[in-house]
């Protein structure tokens, strides 16, 4: 291969360090209104009355609107597939706040101090109402957040919104308490998975206006232009046509901009106002009023012969989904479906809960999406039951790891809201992963643990992952390939760039399957006027799905080159060939650029364009071995991470060093969760961690060393080979690193981040004990 | 809204003299915690060109003026060599060197910011504040005295003493605020345990101190168990209470330790 | 108010709000470089030089500059495509939200004494937070942009 597997710099690298102008702040119209929030102070109350005259007749206030100038259409903000599989509970505005943050009026201005001013003269009288803010005592609670007769849910989700409900889903495959119950190993545990912000370092902007046609043009920090589209007209009550939305570079995304945020008040605020809108969130805003990764409880049952063969897996698990239930039963269920079938040689297994509202802002997507809550879990009680077998844990997952030419019931059971798809295993290189990560780490020498000076400890810990590649039968992408004048293309794609280098690989792909270089590859993404369809960037589809529409685009065109080529040359197709700088016949060749720019001036003319589309058929998992080697400060119970090792099956990496780089900031964001991360909610529901000084994402000197590779490995099914990246590197580091300070102290945390007030609580607990 | 307006006086009596111009003006000193939209400021006067942002070897002892930056503490070979550089280690790592460049001195003494390094490290010392009006006093007395709006804290003054000192934080990250901070200093006949960010203001331990004076077998140790008994802790995002006893114990006992090796 | 700087080495005066940020004026100006990051001086995003210091300019208010020399990604070009190619190179500059901040300090680094080994990097880019790459490849890159200077 010439240009797949080649580390080629990112496209856009240079130009956004040299700060030009590229992202939706950038770009919004200078004129724009400045869009502002009004936001609950209460978790939980009704609007009695909200007097919005004094800021109405201010100078420079364009529009004041409150839950009374809006539609009342119930609508999620989760940007997926359509119809979601989210409950649709919300809307524009509503007559109820239901978190600290929640929207409550919207002010537009000329100028930022204006919208501010407008905003402190808003009267609104609350009914204070009896907030439900612990998620375990949601179903039932006397409070009920969505009683509203709108709210509903598109087909059964296990939606009872009279009992807190959002969401609420059960599989099983065999008889688990039959064979727990002849079990001679058993092990229960409870893990508990904090909130975890995204903290993309750009906020959530976007910005609307009307073009000369009337229509509404959006330009937005969004990881799914098509879902915001289709939500901002349904909420709106407009036609799709009638809405164009473009995002441009963002400034990461992480799932965090897989919902709608200001979308909906800036498209409100332009059909109100006629003018530009532009809303650019404030942090604390980000924190407060966007989403989070679902909180969840995860109670885990093993069953195993003495020898370590697992028998059976039972997972309960209950999510919070705070006052919406964005991604509710998807992040639940991603959970269960992208943990279980690691252990494919069990008898019995059992998945199953609920995801139920708290007054707390809003669960959604975010990298990992139930994975890592799953694999947290599911990973610890691994490494509990080989302490209580006295088995090596690398042995235990040996034993029972799925491999090559294998399956698990469950990919045909759990999909991604319905049920799955069936599909054998053709790639898996987790035995060779295994292999590479205990030789970096040095696992048999550090294992369990070793004395690090005084009052110093260290230990190393591991941990398997599995996520997926797409969601089959759901998730698709198209791609336009167009040729121009002087032989270069275009390559027009919906797919979202989060800054991974998506438009990278995917030029890299079509430069592969056309047989030219990438660099006369021009791409253009992600505009639902001027690019085709792709459901966006997220459940790690963009490599394996919008590159399999790349490369169908491309093959397309080759052919098209090669029957255009034959024709001028005047000789059979058949026996032609395109090797990238020319068609060549029998008798004679063509040059790509004599032959592109004949098309369109001067003979056999007409516009080259070839569109290739991919629907997700199956999800080959990548895989991960990962072992850390973390120092705990017996004094403070602080834990250091000494050492990261990750060895990664992604398949064939369509640009290695951007694999890499995938898995690198995955895990660092892995790290913070088992390590720092913490959502703090007062008493009375305000979020305490609403800034960057109290929620402390790993900086530099926080991780010190980390070591990923990339294992040979090839998905029959991929483009090039290729399996997706995206998500693999976030799930291991809460179970690894938990398994490492129980291996260095003998203290398990079951409760995330491991902070050291817990390990060191914990440490004095067992030392008096 | 009042028309709103900034001065940047070139003296400390300039400054003062505008404070007198302009009852309520609020004097800018860092203005990293200072968010001007979300407060209403009708007169600011920055002291960023008042000539404040010195550090320098005085009569008395080292002075650092109330515009030194962080950063100036952290790299100042004066601040490095005095009382074991345990003032610069107090704000070497506190979120990034940008942050650093624009917390002051006084800035920070003027927020008796809770979870301050700084004023952990000062305490310890036996600093005296300088103010243009009051003139020099004790920086605890400056602590417990009502400020007078008019007046103007021009620096610091860190006495010419041989203290052997030493620093101990627990941050999450390695750029956080601490979760608590302390700083021991001893010298002929006294010494001084300070601690911090209990979420609290730093204060003196008397009872650690008295144990650090009576010297002897396990003195470090002692001085940690009685700062952390005699000391008043409390919950806040970072930590609960009981957490910080235990730490404050622990890191006490370390800062002690090495103060007495 | 007016104020008289220095921006990128050239003479300027702008009216501006007392109760801006230097963030907010050089955005509202088209310096599209310095970034909206975390509002409190923590991030890094905004970093600009204010007399040679890299600076949070989320935390500068606007009027302080007046008499002084700012400089922000823009008034530093070749730099700026230098750190970008290295940081390209490795795969490092992921969304690129926070590398003109980096490039910000970096020059700054580079004016500091002493030479600059992994510790005083990493030390120097703290409040340099990357979200997307887990440093280690900027790490990666940046020493070899530092090996590579002449």
């Amino acid at each position: 291969m010439n240009e797949v597997g080649k580390s080629l710099p990112k496209i856009d690298g240079v130009g956004l360090a040299m700060g030009r102008p590229a992202f939706t702040d950038d770009l919004a119209p200078r004129e724009a209104l400045v869009v502002r929030a009004l936001r609950s102070p209460h978790p939980f109350a009704r609007l009695k009355s909200i007097d919005t005259a004094a800021a109405e007749a201010m100078p420079g206030v364009a529009c004041v609107l409150t839950w009374k100038d809006v539609p009342r259409i119930a609508v999620t903000r989760a940007g997926q597939g359509h119809p979601e599989p989210s409950p649709r509970d919300r809307f524009i505005l509503d007559e109820y706040v239901r978190h600290v943050g929640d929207e409550v009026a919207v002010v537009a201005a000329d100028t930022a101090a204006t919208a501010a001013a407008a905003l402190d003269v808003l009267a609104v009288e609350y009914e204070v109402l009896d907030p439900v803010l612990d998620f375990e005592q949601a179903d039932g609670h006397a409070s009920v957040l969505h009683p509203e007769p709108e709210a509903h849910e598109n087909f059964p989700i296990g939606f009872e919104p009279q009992r807190n409900i959002a969401s609420a889903y059960e599989m099983h495959v065999g008889d688990v308490d039959k064979v727990v119950a002849e079990s001679e190993v058993v092990v229960r545990r409870t893990y508990y998975t904090q909130a975890q912000q995204h903290v993309a370092l750009e906020p959530m902007v976007c910005a609307t206006w009307l073009d000369l046609h009337g229509r509404l043009n959006v330009v937005t920090s969004t990881q799914t232009p098509w879902h915001v589209r289709r939500i901002m007209a349904r909420a709106l009550d407009m036609p799709v046509s009638e809405i164009r939305v473009n995002k441009p570079r963002i400034g990461g995304g992480f799932g965090g901009k897989q919902m709608i945020h200001g979308e909906l008040l800036c498209g409100l605020v332009t059909r109100r106002t006629g003018k530009a809108a532009k809303m650019v969130y404030s942090r604390r805003e980000v924190f407060t009023a966007t989403n989070t990764r679902h909180p969840m409880r995860m109670e885990i049952t093993l069953a195993a012969h003495p020898d370590g063969r697992l028998r059976a897996i039972d997972m309960q698990a209950l999510s919070d989904t705070g006052a919406y239930g964005e991604h509710a039963l998807t992040v639940f269920m991603v959970a269960g479906a992208k943990t279980l079938p690691l252990y494919n040689k069990v008898e019995a297994v059992r998945f199953g809960g609920k995801t139920v509202y708290t007054n707390h802002a809003p669960g959604g997507a975010y990298r990992g999406y139930g994975a890592i809550q799953g694999n947290y879990a599911l990973e610890s009680a691994l490494a509990e039951l080989a302490d209580e077998l006295d088995l090596d844990p690398v042995e235990l997952r040996r034993l029972n790891m799925i491999a090559e030419g294998e399956t698990s019931p469950i990919f045909a059971i759990m999909g991604e809201g319905t049920e799955g798809v069936a599909q054998t295993i053709d790639s898996c290189k987790l035995p060779e992963c295994i292999d590479r990560g205990m030789e970096l780490i040095g696992w048999n020498d550090k294992f369990p643990r070793r004395e690090a000076g005084p009052d110093r400890v260290r230990g190393v810990g591991m941990a398997l992952a599995m996520q997926g590649s797409g969601i089959p039968a759901i998730d698709m992408a198209a791609a336009t390939l167009k040729l121009n004048d002087f032989g270069s293309f275009n390559l027009l794609i919906g797919a979202t760039d989060l800054g991974t280098g998506s438009d990278t690989i995917l030029a890299q792909i079509a430069a592969e399957a056309l047989g030219v270089a990438t660099d006369i590859i021009k791409v253009y993404s992600s505009d639902t006027d001027r690019t085709p369809f792709d459901t966006g960037a997220y459940a790690s589809s963009t490599t394996y799905v919008s590159g399999h529409a790349v490369r169908k685009a491309a093959e397309k065109m080759k052919a098209e080159l090669i029957a255009e080529g034959a024709a001028m040359l005047g000789c059979d197709p058949q026996a032609a060939v395109f090797d990238g700088r020319e068609v060549r016949g029998p008798g004679g060749a063509i040059s790509l650029e004599d032959l592109s720019t004949r098309l369109l001036y001067s003979r056999n003319q007409k516009q080259l364009c070839t569109t290739g589309s991919h629907l997700c058929e199956k999800s080959p998992p990548p895989y991960m071995a990962a072992f850390a080697e973390v120092e705990v400060d017996l004094g403070t119970g602080k834990v250091d991470l000494i050492d990261y090792v990750a060895v990664v099956d992604c398949g064939q990496a369509i640009n290695p060093n951007l694999a890499r780089v995938q898995v690198e900031g995955g895990l660092v964001q892995g790290i913070g969760m088992a390590l720092t991360e913490d959502v703090r909610y007062g008493k009375r529901g305000a979020l305490l961690t609403r800034d960057m000084m109290t929620y402390k994402i790993p900086a530099r000197q926080d991780v010190p060393r980390i070591t990923v590779e990339l294992v040979d490995s090839h998905e029959p099914s991929g483009p090039f080979g290729a399996k997706s990246v995206g998500e693999i590197g976030i799930d291991t580091p809460p179970a690894v690193i938990a398994n490492a300070v129980f291996n260095a102290t003998g203290v398990r945390v079951r409760d995330l981040p491991l902070t050291p007030e817990k390990v060191l609580m914990a440490l004095r607990r067992t030392q008096e004990s | 809204m009042a028309e709103q307006q900034y001065f940047k006086p070139r003296s400390v009596d300039e400054a003062s003299a505008l404070l007198g111009d302009h009852p309520g003006a609020v004097i800018i000193g860092g203005g990293a915690y200072v968010r001007l939209g979300s407060r209403k400021i009708t007169t600011a006067v920055d002291l960023f060109d008042a000539g404040l942002d010195y550090v320098r070897a005085g009569a008395d002892g080292l002075e650092l003026g109330a515009m030194a930056t962080f950063r100036m503490l952290e790299t100042d070979s004066l601040v490095n060599g005095y009382a074991d550089g345990v003032v610069s280690r107090s704000v070497e790592r506190i979120v990034g060197v940008q942050m650093r460049n624009i917390t002051t001195v006084g800035g920070t003494l003027y927020g008796r910011y809770g979870f301050s390094n700084l004023i952990t490290a000062l305490l310890a010392l036996d600093a005296e504040v300088a103010l243009h009006r009051a003139g020099r006093m004790p920086l605890e007395r400056f602590f417990t005295t009502k400020p007078d709006p008019g007046d103007i804290l021009t620096g610091v003054i860190l006495p010419d003493l041989p203290w052997r000192a030493a620093w101990r934080d627990l941050t999450r990250t390695v750029n956080d605020y601490a979760v608590l901070n302390t700083a021991v200093a001893v010298r002929e006949g006294q010494a001084r345990v300070v601690v911090g960010a209990r979420p609290g203001r730093g204060v003196r331990c008397a009872e650690a101190e008295a144990a650090l004076l009576a010297g002897g077998e396990g003195a470090a140790d002692k001085a940690g168990r009685a700062a952390a008994a005699e000391l008043e802790f409390g919950d806040d995002v970072r930590a609960s209470a009981a957490y910080r006893r235990e730490l404050c114990g622990t890191l006490v006992a370390r800062a002690a330790r090495e103060v007495l090796s | 108010m007016k104020i008289t700087f220095a921006l990128n080495g050239r003479e300027t005066t702008w009216e501006i709000e007392p109760v801006e940020t230097l963030l907010e004026a050089l955005r509202r100006h088209g310096l599209t470089g310095v970034k909206q990051g975390c509002d409190t001086a923590s991030c890094g995003v905004c970093t600009v030089l204010l007399d040679g210091k890299p600076v949070p300019s989320c935390a500068v208010p606007a009027a302080r500059v007046d008499g002084h020399a700012v400089l922000t990604v823009e008034g530093v070009p070749e730099k700026a495509r230098a750190v970008g190619e290295a940081l390209a190179a490795e795969g490092a500059d992921q969304c690129g939200y926070c590398a003109p901040g980096l490039v910000m300090s970096l020059v700054a680094m580079e004016q500091e004494p002493g030479p600059p080994d992994e510790d005083k990097i990493a030390s120097y880019l703290a409040g340099n937070l990357c979200r997307c790459s887990g440093y280690a490849s900027q790490s990666r890159a940046i020493k070899k942009y530092l090996g590579g200077k002449p």
